[in-house]
């Protein structure tokens, strides 16, 4: 079982892995979609560090109370002509509340419950600290990301994004601030002011304000998209790696197998090579065979035809052969064979092709000699084997015939031919050498 | 008439064996008494040369002997050395007085054979 496990594994583990990559990419984009948030809430009823403010700071004569109730603050105002722009509110410290403030750099958005008892928007401040411009201790330094909204009169909050906020362009010019540095920047907020508004109508007025949340992912979605292509890209790395050893492994197998292919290749051809040898040639002797010499003569007839090159056939038979097998036996006979063979063999050229025609018979077939030079090479050898003691029992002689191959002429006519010279040599006392003259006579 | 000619035309065409005639021929070369192979450096090449010369002279071709044997007698000449001088006749004494059965042939050192019939006109 767990080998079939295993085979499905090896089968399918590529594809294994990219379903897992794009079952993980999908959940992970679900789950950012859907959830991971990050929501930090910032309830001032019981929250202690903020205080109210008015604009007496700059000259105005606006009086503010706070008071806290179970669930918000309660802010009762008096805005008072003074100030060019009358105004009161309550200032949120976060962190240290001068330079090390709280990043809401990575949240989202921003909800606002504030409930208002009177007329007029409230502005809503994140103070930025910026060591580059920033002074410490100096709160009209801090960097006013603002905005300014009419607040709900339900119960839900007003929610925004940090893209609605803009950097309040008075300050800028007041402090010089290079248009670089102008921009709205979440990312160090010591500080949030909510403030009546630009219209807010001189008198009393009342701001209920429960609190501000934030909220953002657990991620960033670029630290998301990051991630993703991290892990697409270190799978696709080990799809890569695993497919390599893959191809390595495999290669080495081909190889082997190739190898092994070559091998029996190799050992088949030897085998027929060694076959056909074998189908070529008489076992006892070594010579050709018949079925040899057929290939060894239609080479010949075909150099004949095409360059003139004269062909003799030598046939010859051994003397009394009968008579040596009947006295000594046939293995006495197998050895006058095979010795007779030998000295041939001894005495041709390589171009030459001996043949064991049968029985006692032997045929030589000289290529490109003409019949004057087949007659003077069986001459050589009728005397050779006459005085060449190929058994110790007794002396061996052989008879000859020999015929030139005439172009276009069957061949069974030049066996014809050759044999009845041959059989004059037997005919003439044997141990001698005839050749059939030709000539043509049409 | 014209299947005659098709007939005749189609067999002139017709690829032909070469019709040949042969007689066997035997050669028995002796050396002369009193010579020595071993001062006729050309002896081999002179027997080659005039085997297939002899084989086709006319008295040898047109023989009317079933088959010819010739006994041959090598021996070198007296007016030049190096020239070879052969005499065949054939074994068959019977037809010692047949043109083809009586002949002498040389073979000098640039191997040029010369052979004539003495039983000729």
């Amino acid at each position: 079982m767990s080998r079939v496990f295993e085979k499905i594994y090896v089968l399918f583990r590529m594809n294994i892995l990219i379903f897992v990559l794009l079952a993980v990419t999908v959940i992970a984009l679900f789950a950012y979609q859907n959830g991971l948030d990050v929501i930090e809430p910032l309830y001032l009823h019981d929250y202690p560090y903020l205080m109210a403010e008015t604009d007496s700071a700059d000259g105005g004569a606006s009086a503010v109370k706070l008071s806290r109730t179970d669930s918000s603050i309660i802010v009762d105002y008096e805005l008072k002509e003074g100030y060019a722009y009358p105004y009161v509110g309550v200032k949120i410290f976060l962190g240290d509340g001068k330079t090390r403030g709280k990043d809401l750099s990575r949240f989202d958005s921003i909800f606002v419950w504030v409930k208002p008892r009177g007329e007029g928007t409230v502005r809503l401040y994140m103070r930025g600290y910026d060591s580059t411009f920033s002074r410490p201790g100096d709160e009209t330094s801090l960097k006013f990301n603002e905005i300014e909204f009419f607040p709900l009169e339900e119960t839900y909050p007003a929610v925004f994004v940090p893209q609605e906020f803009r950097v309040a362009g008075w300050w800028v010019a007041q402090n010089e601030i290079n248009v670089h540095k102008a921009r709205v920047d979440l990312s160090n907020v010591p500080l949030i002011e909510i403030q009546t508004g630009t219209n807010a109508p001189l008198g009393y007025g009342t701001l209920e304000i429960k609190g501000l949340c934030f909220k953002g992912k657990k991620i960033e979605k670029e630290e998301l998209a990051t991630a993703l292509v991290a892990l697409w890209f270190i799978t696709f790395f080990v799809i890569l790696v695993i497919r390599f050893f893959d191809y390595s492994r495999e290669r080495a197998a081909n190889k082997k197998k190739r190898e092994e292919l070559e091998k029996n290749l190799r050992a088949l051809e030897i085998e027929k090579s060694e076959y056909e040898k074998s189908s070529k040639e008489d076992p006892l002797t070594g010579c050709l065979n018949r079925a040899g010499f057929s290939s060894v003569l239609m080479r010949e007839q075909e150099n004949l035809s095409k360059n003139d090159s004269p062909v003799s056939f030598v046939i010859l038979d051994i003397d009394h052969f009968k008579q040596v097998n009947d006295t000594y036996g046939h293995i006495v006979g197998d050895e006058v064979l095979v010795n007779l063979a030998k000295l041939i063999q001894s005495k041709i050229r390589n171009t030459d092709a001996l043949v064991r025609w049968g029985g006692e018979e032997f045929v030589i077939l000289c290529g490109d000699t003409p019949i004057q030079n087949a007659q003077f090479l069986a001459e050589k050898l009728r005397m050779a084997i006459e005085n060449t003691q190929l058994i110790k029992q007794q002396k061996i002689t052989c008879s000859f015939g020999i015929a030139e191959m005439i172009a276009g002429e069957d061949p069974k006519r030049l066996f014809e031919r050759a044999d009845k010279a041959l059989y004059a040599s037997k005919e003439n006392g044997r141990n001698r050498v005839t050749s059939a003259t030709f000539r043509h006579t049409r | 008439m014209l299947l005659a000619f098709l007939i005749l035309l189609l067999s002139s065409c017709a690829k032909k064996e070469p019709e040949v005639d042969f007689k066997p021929v035997q050669i028995h070369w002796n050396l002369a008494e009193g010579e020595d192979e071993s001062q006729m450096p050309r002896k081999d090449n002179c027997v080659i040369l005039l085997t297939g010369r002899l084989m086709g002279e006319a008295p040898v071709q047109s023989s009317q002997a079933g088959e010819l044997s010739y006994e041959v007698t090598i021996s070198r000449s007296t007016n030049n050395p190096e020239t070879l001088e052969f005499r065949g006749i054939c074994a068959d004494l019977s037809m010692a007085d047949a043109p083809e059965c009586r002949w002498s042939a040389t073979c000098d050192a640039d191997l040029k054979i010369v052979v004539k019939f003495d039983n000729g006109d």
